[in-house]
């Protein structure tokens, strides 16, 4: 059974599923996002998450189907403690942090390059460090190299 | 009664553990369950299901690029 202890859980912004439905290699990355989520030892099918207000704001503007989106993050309802945040960058860091209070104790918070330097100068991400807030090349090697984590546990379990 | 469709994408050896420890999960054709059994470890599947009392395979297709054209629109 391959199962992965990611070092990071994922949460991503609908600026990011913006920015990877314009990546040339959008299928690949779409691809092993799918997997990472499939796979992980503590939270699978749930790894990677994508908040429904979030969702929500793709759907209105799809580029990318619904049914694919859902394989590669579960959606999750706002939780009630994100209600008293007006923006949506405080609602995801916010969320982000919630995350870290389990395993893997760390987040990765994926967006759009535009959007980035937004995020890191956002209130409640000062002086975290078990949360990062990656985009652009910076996300596609954390998927890259979360998903090399999977196709080194296959490998082991196909032996 | 209504049938509740479902997809899901699962690993080979999630699904295989599915089918060895729940008689209630049936298949649209003998095939697909020696098609599941078949495919290696590691290998994510979209896979297709209704849910009626019983729930049934009706499908399975890997997961690779070449699906994942159709993920973008």
């Amino acid at each position: 059974m391959v199962r992965v202890e990611y070092s990071h859980r994922v949460l991503c912004n609908s600026n990011f599923l913006d920015w990877l439905s314009q990546q040339p290699d959008r299928e690949q990355l779409l691809s092993r996002l799918m997997h990472i989520k499939s796979s992980s030892k503590y939270h699978r099918g749930e790894h990677n998450i994508i908040l429904e207000s979030e969702e929500k704001i793709c759907m209105e503007m799809p580029k990318i189907n619904q049914k694919y989106l859902g394989g590669a993050f579960k959606s999750e309802e706002d939780p009630e403690f994100l209600s008293i945040h007006t923006d949506h960058i405080s609602k995801n860091i916010i969320f982000a942090i919630y995350l870290t209070h389990f395993k893997p104790y760390a987040c990765v918070l994926l967006t759009s390059p535009e959007k980035e330097k937004n995020y890191k100068l956002n209130q409640h991400y000062n002086k975290i460090k078990r949360v990062v807030v990656l985009s652009s090349e910076e996300a596609k090697k954390s998927i890259n190299d979360y998903f090399r984590a999977f196709v080194n546990a296959r490998e082991i379990e196909r032996l | 009664m209504t049938t509740t469709h479902i997809i899901e994408f699962e690993l080979q050896e999630d699904l295989a553990e599915l089918i060895e420890n729940n008689e209630e999960v049936t298949f649209d054709d003998y095939n697909i369950k020696k098609q599941i059994l078949a495919t290696k470890v590691g290998t994510l599947l979209e896979v297709e299901k209704e849910i009626g009392s019983f729930t049934k395979i009706i499908s399975i297709k890997e997961v690779d690029e070449e699906l994942l054209k159709s993920a973008f629109v």
